[in-house]
């Protein structure tokens, strides 16, 4: 057993770190002395309503042998700002915005904004720092849904000297105005937003996802979004029916989600979620996606900020989660201008995405859109009907279809040429897959540096339907296919078992 | 103001011969004083004109005794009577506006840039993919390679063919192909702003009406207010967009507009467009 996070009133601890979200076997868990869990299956695990500055023990069990045991002393904390005593009702007709809002601001280091159980009715909330916000059970914050209420986070604002810019607001990569999401944090650090509340979005109530991509007043909100923040922690908590993408920090680092849910329904547009922009060293343990878009996406600005800033998203650690229905697993791009890099995603489970690893770009997204040290190992897929996919010509934007994107003969290798370097695999077993093992596509004048794919086992569904593995010009659709390379320097293969596959494995 | 609108009026209400530019300023002013204002007449005015130009099977009549840029500078007029009316001619003369100038390089000379961007940008956007952007903002980058100067900050400088109103179009052609860009091809729109601000910039030290005029300005360009008139306009309309910074700019635009209305307006030549633009700039300033 491992100790993950603690805060005063909760912690976070890794079980067994040999499953995936699922643990291998399940535990019974005693708290000092207390049966807190009779079969605990999962392998990220998170305990609360625990008491400031108090040593716990927790012991795990394995039927009747104890397999292991944990001591850990709770933070210390100043005090708790109960949001009922700032005149929230919790009663779904009151707009509490104000009374919660209140309650951050006022909240002294290392005191506690609780939320108890009921329904507030809210608008944008603001982060401040060094606090703690926990949600109990029951409570529920249900965003707003009429667009003229919420603030807007202006995108781009010159500096008053002309010089410079100040950035905030942001949608698909670039500097645009957008609403302030239902929580939203800038220049905050150390602040730890805990409990097993629900943070709904509400978005079935309103008219977000009615003609999603056009502008409004400003672009649609998404549930969390930071700006230059950090050490910030999400535990428990359950975000729903974002607006947009669920989670969504920028410019941001030591940023750790633990044991948090997310929820979309599969037709809601743009519901990725967890997208971190130009962001670094990011823990995501122990989460469930279920979205209508990518589970995960890693960012790095789309032209614009990625060739200003060249701030890539990078140290990033993805493992014990649980992705469903999402169109890809992990996604990296399409916004990737500043690179994205060094990214383990690890002892994860993906059940019916379209795609398990995901690359996009192409050219023009420049010479710091450099792709590199992505590794998926210990990886269980069920019902992906791609499991790896990486195309250096996806074709979006405006030009995605020209031939400048869509090029098969090489072209000038010069300042709009993006890089992708290595790629690895290593111990995926992906059963169920329906097109094939692996679709790689790189630039002729830049080839794809390295895809090592190493003790993996890969089967398929013989009743799957054919499908294009990558958007790009001239991808035909297949089906049971192995590994389809074109404009890759080194593919390395080994001890991979292919079932079912029609044709060769290697295909280049 | 009334004086001008009916100066518009009568040159709207004779049978059009030919397109040209500054007719497309008139029928610009004319939209923008309509959707500052909400005035009816300025609507009816510019749909009449646009249905007595284009015939029900989408030819622009004068269309052969016109340049691109003439036909660009009313074309754009195409758009406002294809919205408010839904007649499907307008769409098509718009395609045959747009056949005259999206295969031909983009012009250097203001009052036509002010004709054309806009309306390539405009069409671009809505019908063309937005692949047109990348040219359009090249192009711009190109006229301030060759045509700013830093050490003025202006277009226009001493050893340049430039008035004080091709001062006003370039700024005019930035900030309306600006509003017509999808920001979210943000790198483009962005190209544009920065230009904006650069010329902003150079035109900020400048206090007084007099001090925008160079040394050399024939009596001709001093009696011409329209430089003024249109660099106003351009300020304000930066500053609704969120492109100029409202504190600095504001009063520089509303100096201008001011000493053109006391001093200067009545007594020496404006044409009306450029003149509706700043009424109508300033009402949506204002109002918002």
């Amino acid at each position: 057993m491992k100790c993950l996070f603690i805060s005063a009133r909760s912690c976070t601890v890794l079980l067994d770190a040999e499953g995936d979200y699922y643990a291998k076997a399940p535990r019974r868990l005693i708290l000092n002395h207390k049966e807190l869990a009779k079969e605990e299956n999962r392998s990220v695990f998170s305990v609360y309503g625990l008491w400031p500055d108090t040593e716990y023990t927790l012991e795990a069990w394995q039927g009747e042998e104890k397999e292991s045991e944990l001591t850990f002393r709770t933070e210390k904390e100043f005090c708790t700002l109960n949001v009922k005593r700032f005149g929230a009702k919790g009663d779904g007709e009151k707009d509490d915005t104000n009374a919660i809002q209140a309650a951050i601001l006022a909240c002294p280091p290392a005191g506690r904004v609780l939320i108890p159980e009921g329904n507030y009715k809210t608008g944008p909330l603001f982060l401040k720092s060094h606090i703690t916000i926990e949600f109990k059970p029951g409570a529920r914050l249900a965003l707003k849904t009429d667009r003229t209420e919420f603030p807007i986070l202006p995108g781009m604002t010159r500096t008053t000297d002309e010089k410079d810019e100040y950035l905030l607001g942001s949608w698909e990569g670039n500097p645009l105005d957008a609403f302030a999401s239902a929580i939203t944090g800038i220049d905050v650090e150390d602040v730890r937003i805990i409990g097993e509340g629900i943070i709904d979005g509400c978005a079935p109530e309103g008219d977000w996802w009615v003609n999603p991509k056009i502008k409004r007043i400003a672009y649609r909100p998404r549930l969390f979004y930071l700006k230059n923040c950090k050490d910030i922690t999400v535990q428990g908590v359950t975000f729903r029916n974002s607006p947009a993408w669920n989670l969504h920090p920028t410019f941001s680092e030591n940023l750790s989600f633990l044991n948090v849910r997310i929820e979309a329904p599969a037709v809601s547009p743009n519901t990725d979620g967890f997208d971190p922009e130009s962001c670094r060293h990011i823990r995501m343990f122990g989460t469930v996606f279920s979205v209508g878009d990518d589970c995960i996406a890693l960012k790095a600005g789309k032209i614009y900020t990625g060739m200003k800033y060249h701030t890539p998203c990078e140290d990033i650690e993805i493992a014990y989660c649980c992705m469903l229905d999402g169109h890809g697993g992990v996604t990296v791009g399409s916004e990737m201008a500043g690179g994205v890099k060094h990214v383990r995603v690890h002892h994860c489970y993906m059940r019916g995405n379209d795609r398990g690893l995901r690359i996009k770009t192409r050219r023009g997204r420049g010479k710091y859109a450099v792709i590199d040290d992505i590794c998926f190992s210990d990886v269980r897929m069920e019902g992906v009907k791609t499991p790896l996919v990486v195309n250096a010509m996806y074709f979006c934007d405006p030009d995605g279809h020209s031939d400048y994107v869509q090029s098969r003969e090489k072209q000038p290798v010069d300042d709009t040429t993006p890089t992708v370097g290595s790629i690895r695999f290593e111990r995926v077993n992906a059963q169920d897959c329906e097109s094939c093992v692996g679709y790689i596509l790189g630039l002729p004048e830049r080839p794809v540096k390295e895809i090592v794919l190493k003790d993996s086992v890969f089967t398929f569904n013989p009743d799957g339907k054919a499908m294009v593995p990558a958007m790009a010009s001239g991808v035909e659709e297949c089906k049971r296919r192995g590994v389809i390379a074109h404009f890759v320097d080194t593919l390395t293969v080994t001890n991979v078992r292919m079932e079912g596959i029609e044709g060769k494995e290697i295909d280049c | 103001m009334k004086i001008m609108n009916e100066a518009v009026f009568r040159f709207l209400n004779r049978k059009p011969a030919k397109w040209t530019l500054s007719g497309g300023m008139n029928l610009n002013g004319l939209i923008a004083l309509f959707r500052a204002t909400g005035d009816q007449d300025c609507r009816r005015a510019v749909l009449d004109y646009m249905e007595n130009s284009v015939s029900p099977e989408g030819t622009i009549f004068c269309a052969s005794a016109c340049t691109p840029a003439d036909l660009a500078a009313c074309g754009k007029a195409l758009f406002f009577a294809l919205d408010e009316s839904g007649d499907e001619r307008y769409r098509k003369a718009l395609d045959a506006v747009a056949d005259g100038v999206k295969n031909r390089p983009l012009p250097n000379i203001p009052a036509e840039l002010y004709a054309v961007a806009p309306f390539l940008a405009e069409y671009d956007t809505r019908f063309g993919g937005k692949q047109a952007y990348k040219a359009i903002t090249d192009h711009f980058k190109a006229v301030h390679q060759g045509q700013f100067d830093p050490e003025t900050g202006l277009y226009r400088t001493e050893n340049s063919k430039l008035s004080l109103a091709d001062e006003g179009l370039m700024l005019m052609a930035l900030a309306d192909t600006a509003e017509k860009l999808d920001m979210q091809i943000y790198e483009h729109y962005r190209t544009l702003a920065d230009l904006l601000l650069e010329a902003a910039r150079g035109l900020a030290p400048k206090k007084t009406f007099a001090s925008l005029l160079l040394p050399r300005g024939s009596a001709e360009e001093q009696r011409d207010v329209s430089g003024h008139v249109l660099i106003a306009a351009a300020l304000f309309k930066g500053v609704r967009l969120h492109l100029l910074n409202e504190e600095k700019y504001l009063p520089l635009a509303a100096l201008l507009r001011s000493s053109v209305t006391a001093d200067y307006i009545f007594g020496f030549p404006c044409d009306p467009g450029p003149w509706m633009l700043l009424q109508a700039e300033t009402e949506e300033v204002e109002r918002s």
